[in-house]
């Protein structure tokens, strides 16, 4: 009765990952739209991965689609063993996805040797474009020798313990200046982002 | 399950340190594991990974001869022009220019750190920027010169590159450059 129930439901954006991959394990009327709710719900998040770990958007947004096919082919075939813990087999489906990567190409490799930094332009379309005329404005705003750090860091891609070492501070202040810099642009375009 | 928000939300510290790699691998993982669970975290890491990202897409207004060569590298357009202290120069931002590069030149031998301090013509300041990469063996130092500049800043430029060695004496020196806005 309660199955009839789920299946005659149709999927809203609130509903839990559960529901979602019990609509589609059980094939009902409303799986396409679960898909499309679990597509939805993760592709950012896979995305993110992606960037973080392969350091590229291409390669991000080939793990989109690959981890997304894996994840509603498990869900289709049931594999999904904890349909409420639909996160953790996701994330578990992107590790593996990007160890085989590492493993089989090498340009995975480098980008696990470099720390996949994000790099230039990531992200910027799509999600949450930021203005750089606006970033620019928000950097003259901040102290001489935050701007330094936040220069020597991004721009320059000097080590922390080197940046430390040019302006007599410690490593661990810099991370706090760089942090407390960072917060403060991040609410700098918040602001101007709200004005009229 | 994944919540619109969660009780125990990361920081913008852990999720900046997450995209600079300076979280270390279990913290990493962590982290990971709670933007798949929270949708308010997986936004703010976006967020977050947003703001770096466009951090390291700025042009600074001063920079290295790495920089410039990687620019040029990715098909930038780039001109250079040579400025000596106290000699003006005329530049114009023509329309397939990319970046202006202006190369102050100076005696950079003795130099621990060197400011730059960007004045109008009369000698009010408009930007400062201290600890700028230069170039000591040569003795030059590189501004980036950006076409939106002109929205921002008057045509007739000064520079003050300021040059501090080891010893505590400072040497400094002033570079004028005009903008010829007509020929943009």
């Amino acid at each position: 009765m309660l199955q009839a129930t789920m299946a005659d439901r149709a999927p809203a954006p609130d509903s839990p990952d559960g529901e979602l991959v019990r609509q589609i394990s059980g094939a009902t009327d409303h799986a396409r739209a679960a898909e499309q709710l679990i597509h939805d719900r993760y592709a950012m998040r896979i995305r993110l991965y992606g960037l973080r770990h392969l350091g590229d958007e291409d390669a991000a947004a080939d793990l989109v689609q690959q981890v997304l096919l894996s994840v509603i082919e498990a869900a289709r075939a049931g594999r999904v063993r904890e349909p409420d813990r639909l996160g953790a087999f996701v994330l578990g489906t992107c590790r593996f996805a990007v160890w085989d990567l590492h493993r089989s190409e090498r340009r995975g490799r480098q980008a696990a040797e470099q720390g996949a930094m994000i790099r230039a332009r990531e992200l910027e379309t799509g999600i949450h474009p930021i203005d750089r005329l606006r970033l620019e404005h928000c950097l003259d705003r901040l102290p001489p020798r935050d701007v330094a750090i936040v220069r020597m860091t991004f721009h320059e891609d000097r080590p922390t313990q080197d940046i430390a070492g040019v302006l007599g501070l410690t490593a661990g202040n810099v991370r706090v200046i760089r942090h407390r810099a960072l917060a403060h642009l991040r609410d700098c375009l918040d602001a101007t982002d709200a004005e009229p | 399950m994944t919540t619109p928000v969660c009780s125990s939300r990361l920081s913008f510290e852990t999720l900046v340190d997450y995209w600079m790699g300076e979280l270390s691998p279990d913290a990493a993982e962590q982290a990971e594991e709670h933007v798949f669970t929270c949708l308010g975290c997986a936004d703010a890491s976006a967020r977050a990974a947003a703001l770096l990202g466009a951090l390291r897409s700025l042009v600074p207004p001063v920079v290295s001869d790495t920089w410039v060569e990687q620019l040029v590298r990715r098909g930038a357009s780039i001109r250079t022009t040579e400025v000596q202290p106290d000699v003006p120069v005329t530049v114009a931002f023509t329309p397939e220019v990319d970046l202006l590069v202006h190369r102050l030149w100076g005696d950079l031998s003795r130099a621990d750190r060197v400011d730059c301090e960007v004045l109008d013509a009369n000698g009010a300041p408009l930007l400062t920027v201290d600890h700028v990469p230069f170039d000591r063996q040569h003795g030059h130092v590189l501004i980036a010169c950006q076409r939106h500049y002109a929205d921002e800043y008057p045509p007739d430029i000064r520079f003050r590159i300021s040059a501090l060695a080891a010893d505590g004496t400072r040497t400094i020196r002033e570079y004028r450059v005009f903008h010829d806005a007509e020929r943009r």
